[in-house]
């Protein structure tokens, strides 16, 4: 039965209806035979049925006037039945009373039916049933039939035939041989039209086939199966066909989505390949899962190195902490870090800054499995921004030289002009001298002559001594403090540079600003006046001073910008540059008040970020404010920030913690900026 | 009824009558017995005309002519049917009383009328039977005649024929065909 199910589907359509056709045929022929078997047998048993009857009829007389030589003469004409094998005539009293053929004696007959074992039969044969009507029974080789012999309504015997069935075996063997002939034949016809025939059916399947396996095979999904009917199998056909287009016309898009996927993924891999920074993927344990060629890079080991490893290896403890915190932070929170600041040691030993960007990475479920990150060398940009402050420092410092060069001249140049008066004098002074020293040996030789007492007065005439007298401690205090000033100018430019001190000592802030007020005065003093209102209780911060001065200078020299642009150069309108500082205990805020323009809206986002600048090519850097923010906020741990109105002028506010434990400084830095560090 | 009662009485009797012979004298009623089963047969091959025995008759009327010889077996017929009518059996002497009668058997004591019998029913459709010797010859129809210890008849074709009767080919060919001596004469 497998193997059936396995063949073709064209033999299987043949072989069904040779089954079909040969089964059908088998039947209507055994029915036909059987049928014919049947009539035979009725008609075989109506014909002797007839002939009993004939032979009844003809033989009553002889029984009926006890003759038994006519019974046995009507018998003999059964000699013309050619399958006749015997017929016998009894008597009402059930005794045999004519037989033929004549020789068949009635212990002959008696014999054959006990042979024949059948009780009923002989019993029968003994004492026939005479009023009841036919009786008839088929052997293998014979008909017995048994008939009353009734006239004028009288049962006057009972004949008994025996026929032969030689005729119904021939006649079956005829019939078989026929049947096997014909459905020899039929078969054949059947199997000649079925295997014609099978193609209506089987031919579509088989191109279908066909096509499936050209379509499979070689993907040409272009392919079409032709349509050859509009049975279920067109119907098949077009389902197929349409499957096919729609794989078509799925297979392009994916192709196109395919392409512009690997297209995306080229792009996001060549992107992730080309950037400097590092990008990585770690568990939550923090080990690597993925990272691109920067990582690599950054941290100096081999891809293999560096798989697997876990990212806090490459940091000392204190770094490893804060790496720990941040993505404890971040799981916690859910959401990304900002880039948060660490150290990391090269494979070669060598420490480096790197910032890094922390977010979560879940599965599909929503739960947490690690993290991705894009981390950056800054190293070099840290010490750019050192540079560049250093730069800026020395900008500055070289802008305030002009300024602090003319403070200096003024009273340098009066010094100086004192200085010759003194020599002057001191010449005139020397003349009176030396009249008074001839005079005096005069007077010591008491040789006192009147023109010498007049030339000396001439000469103190001459030379103004009283004049002189009046003037030269007037220059002299003059220069002393114009050299005082000097000497005050020279120590304040002193202080706020503060050369060589990098850390942090306790300073006086309130000093420190008064003396960048002094070193920028020539920056100011001719748009503004400064108030300055300093809390005389400040504590002292602790403070790196070169780099507080620097952005108290910045804040300064901005205002005084702000109110130039307002009022406008070397006018006799002056603004007001406001200078206060307050103890607010744990911090020191400094206040910076200006009247100039305000800062304009749509800048006042940006004017902390490195590079931003309103001021014209050359006249800043763009890195004031922006260095101010990075010296308060990261190295002092401070706030800086501004009011503005537009109009009215800005407020620069500082402030600045007293306390100088770092630890604290951490935990403050957590809670109100999360991304100093 | 009465006549009923009567003829369950009379069957009565002739059975007792019959079986007290049957035992007593073996062989002459066992001849008397076969020739009346004869007679009686013999009205089943014999056609009548539908004048004398039409369909609403119901009777075939068997008349004995002279002395029976039967011993009673004859009335051992009395109420059998041939072809549907019911048999009756009539004892007479006279031939005034022939005309409804359908078979005549006319006994040996007869046979010196005989042909003034014989003369007088020729033209009766009258199916005459007897067992006297030479009665077929004599112009009767059907004679029964004793071969050994079977019982045989003759039958005379041509005084049936002459008589309207016709005689069935199966009881012909049982009987001994015989011709009338004064065929010529009588015709």
């Amino acid at each position: 039965m497998n193997s059936f199910r396995d063949t073709s589907i064209q033999h299987k359509l043949t072989a069904i209806i040779m089954l079909t056709s040969s089964v059908v045929l088998l039947l209507s022929s055994a029915v036909f035979v059987f049928n014919d078997l049947i009539s035979f047998r009725s008609s075989l048993i109506e014909k002797l049925t007839t002939l009993a009857e004939v032979i009844g009829i003809t033989s009553a007389s002889a029984i009926v006037f006890s003759s038994p030589e006519a019974a046995e003469e009507t018998l003999s004409a059964l000699e013309a039945e050619p399958h006749m094998i015997f017929a016998c005539i009894y008597n009402k009293e059930g005794q045999v009373f004519a037989t033929y053929p004549f020789d068949l004696a009635g212990e002959d007959l008696l014999i054959i039916e006990s042979k024949g074992g059948d009780f009923r039969y002989k019993e029968s044969s003994l004492e026939p049933k005479m009023a009841t009507g036919d009786d008839y029974n088929f052997r293998k080789d014979y008909l017995d039939l048994f008939r009353p012999i009734i006239f004028d309504g009288d049962v006057l015997g009972t004949i008994y035939i025996r026929s032969g069935l030689l005729e119904l075996y021939s006649r079956l063997k005829l019939y078989c041989g026929v049947v096997v002939i014909v459905i020899t034949v039929l078969i054949l016809v059947a199997y000649l039209l079925s295997s014609k025939l099978q193609r209506v059916i089987s031919g579509p399947i088989l191109h279908l086939k066909r096509t499936m396996k050209t379509v499979s095979q070689e993907k040409k999904y272009s392919l079409r199966a032709e349509k050859q009917s509009n049975d279920e199998l067109g119907l098949l056909i077009d389902g197929f066909n349409e499957m096919l287009a729609q794989i078509q016309k799925e297979m392009a898009e994916r192709k196109q989505a395919e392409e512009a996927f690997r297209e995306s993924e080229e792009k996001y891999r060549t992107i992730l390949e080309s950037i400097e920074d590092a990008y990585f993927e770690v568990d939550l344990a923090g080990n690597y899962i993925f990272f691109n060629d920067s990582l690599n890079r950054i941290l100096g080991y081999s891809p293999d190195e560096l798989s697997g490893a876990n990212s806090r290896q490459h940091m000392d403890k204190e770094n490893a902490d804060k790496l720990h915190q941040a993505s404890q932070k971040v799981y916690g929170a859910g959401k990304s870090d900002r880039a948060f600041a660490c150290e990391i040691i090269r494979k070669d030993g060598v420490k480096r800054q790197i910032e890094t960007s922390l977010s979560l990475v879940g599965d599909a479920e929503g739960h947490r499995t690690g993290f991705r990150g894009v981390a950056r060398d800054i190293t070099e940009q840290k010490e750019l921004e050192i540079q560049l402050s250093h730069a800026q420092k020395l900008k500055s410092i070289g802008q305030l030289a002009a300024g602090i060069a003319h403070e200096i001249n003024t009273p340098t140049q009066y010094v100086g002009d004192n200085t010759r008066f003194f020599q002057d004098s001191f010449s005139g002074i020397n003349q009176v001298l030396g009249k008074y020293e001839e005079l005096l040996n005069a007077v010591k030789a008491g040789e006192i002559g009147n023109d010498l007492v007049s030339g000396v007065e001439a000469i103190v005439e001459k030379v103004d001594v009283e004049y002189l007298k009046k003037e030269i401690p007037l220059a002299i205090r003059q220069s002393i403090d114009g050299l005082d000033r000097v000497a005050s100018i020279v120590r304040a430019m002193k202080d706020f540079s503060h050369p060589g001190v990098e850390e942090k000592i306790s300073i006086d802030i309130n000093k420190a600003i008064q003396n960048t007020i002094t070193v920028a005065r020539n920056e100011w003093k001719y748009v503004a006046e400064m108030e300055i209102a300093f809390d005389s209780t400040l504590p002292l911060v602790p403070c790196l001073p070169g780099e507080f001065n620097q952005v108290i200078l910045n804040i300064i020299i901005n205002a005084s910008h702000a109110i130039r642009d307002v009022v406008g150069g070397g006018s006799e309108k002056k603004g007001i540059i406001a200078v206060n500082t307050h103890n607010l205990g744990s911090e020191v805020e400094i206040r910076i008040r200006d009247t100039g323009g305000g800062i304009p809206k749509k800048i006042r986002s940006r004017i902390f970020d490195p590079f931003f600048t309103t001021k014209a090519v050359g006249r800043g850097t763009g890195q004031g404010l922006a260095i101010s923010h990075s010296i308060i906020t990261e190295k002092h741990g401070g706030i800086i920030r501004f009011e503005t109105k537009d109009g009215r002028g800005s407020t620069f506010i500082i402030r600045l913690p007293v306390e100088n434990d770092p630890g604290q400084r951490e935990k403050k830095d957590e809670e109100t900026n999360p991304f100093c560090g | 009824m009465i006549i009923k009662i009567y003829r369950l009485i009379l069957i009565a009797v002739i059975c007792g009558t019959i079986a007290s012979w049957v035992h007593a004298q073996p062989l002459s009623s066992r001849e008397h017995l076969i020739k009346a089963a004869f007679l009686y047969n013999f009205a089943k091959f014999v056609d009548w005309s539908p004048e004398s025995l039409p369909e609403s008759n119901t009777s075939l009327i068997l008349c004995v002519l002279g002395q029976d010889s039967f011993g009673g077996a004859l009335e051992s017929l009395e109420g059998k049917t041939v072809k549907g009518r019911e048999l009756v059996v009539r004892h007479t002497t006279r031939l005034e009383n022939l005309d409804k009668c359908h078979i005549l058997f006319i006994s040996a004591s007869e046979k010196k009328r005989l042909p003034e019998i014989l003369k007088s029913i020729s033209k009766m459709n009258l199916l005459t039977v007897s067992d006297m010797k030479g009665f077929a010859q004599e112009g009767g129809i059907i004679n029964l005649v004793k071969e050994g210890s079977r019982i045989r008849f003759e039958i005379n074709l041509d005084a049936a024929s002459l008589s309207g009767l016709i005689i069935s080919s199966n009881l012909l060919k049982l009987a001994k065909i015989v011709r009338s001596q004064d065929r010529k004469t009588r015709k």
